[in-house]
């Protein structure tokens, strides 16, 4: 059965246990990348928000005049792409953030950009290594 | 218990300012004001009706609930401020400072909760974040399991006389949300007739 499978394969992720332990640079109202604790936190009207990166489908970055956007997509269930075993949530009829998007003049978009990139690639590397030594 | 009496806090924000200024929790209500006097808030002690502590993106907020229903929100305080400021509202306004505890978990799945003018995304009973339904320019339905809402993006004539700072800062245009299940009538006949076949098993 479908559901069975889902639990069975949700693996319990937290980025941060307590709030003491979000970064120092998330004051500056920006996108941070936390490699260490596989998190990228998004300023969210005045809060730091952490995202783990098994929550992560893709990022997007396109270049309009001045501005450079970033497209951060989640996976979330009734998603086409998505294979049932990425599928990391415990609660599939829960309510989702699917996208966010965000756009500035700040060069350092673009590195925050191929961080995030680079910390999935990591952590499918990663989840790829560990569904090898169970099987 | 000591008698009431004024204390300032230098460099915190007003709300989303990118201007920190001074504020004064005085006997009679609070005073906010940055350095050039150019943006003043007074807020009279009468009006408060409850006091919040959290941790937000610039180190923890103080929260002022207000009675009319409004909140005013002062960011910047230190964490080991919080005794102090605690004390002066028990003195002051003889308020308890309550500390509110926010999901860090980093999961996207909760719920969302509308809370007065507030769009509320909680991840197991702790806010992970808040959209003031103020700053939503557009809201609209991407598809019957999509809500797609679009962010009004910061009054830059508010910044026109200084530098502007805003313009490097990452602003939030866009934000979807996916909420299973709102399919109504058809699903529920759906879900009706597989429970029949199942009963006919």
């Amino acid at each position: 059965h479908q559901t069975s499978q889902r639990e069975a394969t949700f693996r319990k992720f937290e980025s941060y246990k307590r709030d003491t332990a979000l970064p120092k640079e998330v004051k500056e109202l920006k996108i941070v990348v936390d490699q260490r604790n596989e998190t990228i936190i998004l300023p969210v009207f005045g809060l730091a928000v952490p995202f783990h990166i098994s929550t992560l489908k893709n990022v997007n970055k396109t270049d309009e005049g001045e501005y450079t956007y970033l497209r951060i997509n989640f996976l979330t269930p009734g998603q086409a792409s998505g294979k049932k075993e990425d599928m990391p949530f415990d609660d599939p009829n829960a309510n989702f953030v699917r996208a966010v998007t965000y756009r500035s003049i700040d060069e350092n978009l673009s590195e925050i950009y191929r961080k995030i990139v680079e910390l999935k690639k990591t952590a499918a590397k990663k989840e790829a290594e560990r569904k090898e030594m169970s099987d | 218990m000591s008698e009431p009496r004024s204390k300032q806090f230098e460099n915190i924000f007003y709300g989303l300012s990118n201007t920190p200024g001074i504020l004064k929790l005085a006997p009679s209500g609070i005073g906010w004001k940055t350095s050039d006097s150019e943006n003043i808030v007074t807020i009279s002690a009468e009006e408060f009706k409850k006091m919040q502590w959290m941790r937000v993106a610039r180190n923890y907020q103080l929260r002022i609930a207000l009675k009319n229903g409004n909140a005013a929100r002062f960011d910047g305080f230190n964490k080991d401020m919080f005794d102090a400021v605690r004390d002066l509202i028990r003195t002051n306004y003889k308020l308890q400072l309550e500390t509110k505890d926010l999901s860090v978990r980093g999961w996207n799945w909760g719920k969302t909760e509308f809370q007065g003018s507030q769009l509320l995304f909680n991840i197991n009973n702790k806010t992970a974040f808040e959209v003031p339904l103020s700053q939503v320019a557009n809201s609209n339905l991407a598809n019957r399991n999509e809500v797609n809402i679009e962010f009004t993006q910061p009054d830059t004539t508010e910044e026109s006389q200084g530098k502007s700072k805003k313009s490097s800062m990452h602003e939030l245009v866009e934000m979807r949300f996916y909420i299973p299940g709102t399919m109504i009538v058809k699903d529920e006949n759906e879900e009706n007739e597989k429970k029949e076949e199942g009963e006919e098993e």
